[in-house]
């Protein structure tokens, strides 16, 4: 028992550089910035209230549409929350108006008529980054205002990175499971990839497949069922890469280039999920790897 | 076994284990219920098995101002901003089976903005005066070679404006 517990503790804690997590922090704010500065959330609040079916939060906390004009300020704050949390300034204020500003203004859409599985992840990763100490190093918090923590390992510098790897994890776990329990193996067995294949070729949905493949898969039984078989045993095998870095190595890519299938053969684009992949990679221990490189490249220069 | 910090507070541990909690149970509760409660979910899409070779869908048409005549508004992902296909197709038909009185609010919303976004050259659309929903059918063949080749296309309503009045036409 106390070595479960043991265990369990070592799993989210160990002490771990805190580079990994600042690099992350950098990566993954400003990727989502530069992905979202071109998108305007406010044509949302000149949509009818015939379309709106609040989801369960914006349902029990009886969130409003706001009007086109504080949607745009809204996210002209949520934007510039985004480039301070890249940079690392203000720490906690900034993170938690990318948090709540970010449920509003990503959540509003999901209350139009379909909740889309694209930026559900983004809100978790939000969270769980807004109680991490990401700013400890590599921001301005840290050199400016001198708030930075010490460059020693610690546990507040792992646990956020699994907490969302388990994320990754219970998603592609519930998508995996909902498969089996409403299709069975049926759903690897049968004509059913070879359709879903096919429906994706009509203009049912944009962005659409880039390519017109999925038409020769869909005519291929020896292509399309190892394909649904290897869906599922990507999604139902994601978990074990929580735990083993061997089954890291199968089933992060395995399912990253899954997300990339998906969207060169039938159009759904996943790629706030791909971005977040950038979690995945121990940043800490290929940057020396890059320094060391980069020392002997500039020593052969200048021999 | 690596060596277990001690400097984590034990406030914090609590803080990160019931963050595990609330991370696991969201998407179990989701899980058992079958139910999005966004951003927890039990990621349903395409668990369906798809056997039937028919697909139906709800798509917007533009009826021009100056000719009367319609067209597709949906082969131009920014004539029906903020929408996309798969959102406005799915929130019309839920409209349309729960309270289909609200149509014409949806078109003339739809069509207000499609307005005022040609009107500032967010797009190169003609002038609309309405806007009619179809459900269009196509029969799946193997080569996909019919993709403009609905075997069915039904108006489900439409939304007309005039220069000062709006009228509201069900078929």
């Amino acid at each position: 028992m106390n070595t479960l517990r043991e265990r369990w503790m070592s799993y989210w804690f160990q002490p771990e550089s805190p580079y990994n997590l600042a690099i992350c922090r950098i990566l993954f704010y400003g990727a989502f910035f530069l992905y979202y500065a071109p998108v305007d959330f406010s044509e949302w609040g000149a949509v009818s209230e015939a379309f709106y079916t609040p989801s369960f939060l914006f349902a029990v906390l009886n969130i409003p549409v706001l009007p086109p004009a504080v949607i745009a300020a809204m996210q002209i704050v949520w934007k510039l929350s985004l480039l301070l949390c890249c940079v690392g300034l203000f720490g906690p204020i900034s993170k938690f108006s990318v948090l709540v500003l970010g449920y509003y203004l990503l959540g509003l859409p999901q209350n139009m008529g379909k909740i889309h599985h694209f930026d559900g992840l983004l809100i978790l990763i939000f969270g769980i980054l807004l109680f991490a100490r990401t700013n400890d190093v590599l921001s301005a918090d840290a050199k400016l205002l001198r708030r930075g923590g010490s460059s020693e390992p610690h546990g507040e510098y792992r646990w956020p990175i699994r907490m969302i790897w388990l994320s990754f994890a219970i998603i592609f776990l519930s998508s995996g499971l909902s498969k089996l329990m409403t299709s069975g193996l049926e759903w690897i067995g049968s004509e059913n990839m070879s359709i879903i294949l096919l429906k994706q070729q009509y203009p049912t949905s944009d962005p659409g497949p880039i390519v017109d493949w999925g038409i020769w898969v869909a005519g291929s039984p020896w292509l399309y069922m190892p394909l649904a078989a290897i869906t599922l045993f990507l999604e139902l095998g994601y978990p074990l890469a929580l735990f083993n870095k061997y089954f890291r190595w199968i089933f992060v890519p395995g399912m990253f280039m899954a997300q990339v299938g998906i969207r060169i053969l039938m159009g759904p684009a996943f790629y706030p999920f791909l971005i977040a992949n950038l979690f995945w990679i121990p940043w800490h221990r290929l940057l020396p790897q890059l320094q060391k490189r980069a020392s002997r490249g500039n020593r052969y220069a200048f021999d | 076994m690596a060596k277990v910090t001690t400097e984590m507070l034990s406030w914090r541990v609590v803080l990160v284990q019931l963050g595990v909690f609330i991370l696991v149970m969201g998407h179990v509760v989701s899980f058992v219920r079958q139910r999005d409660h966004w951003p927890f979910s039990s990621y349903p899409m395409y668990s369906q098995v798809e056997l039937d070779t028919n697909i139906t869908r709800y798509r917007v048409y533009g009826v021009q101002a100056s000719t009367g005549t319609e067209f597709d508004l949906m082969t131009e992902p920014a004539y029906i901003t903020p929408f996309d296909m798969t959102r406005l197709n799915s929130g019309l038909r839920y409209m349309e089976s729960r309270d289909p009185d609200k149509l014409g609010d949806a078109l003339d919303s739809l069509l207000s903005i499609y307005e005022r976004r040609r009107l500032d050259g967010e797009h190169s659309g003609p002038p609309l005066n309405g806007m009619r929903i179809y459900s269009v059918e196509w029969e799946v063949q193997p080569t996909a070679g019919n993709t403009n080749q609905p075997i069915r296309q039904e108006l489900v309503h439409e939304f007309t404006r005039d220069i000062s009045t709006v009228e509201r036409n069900s078929p």
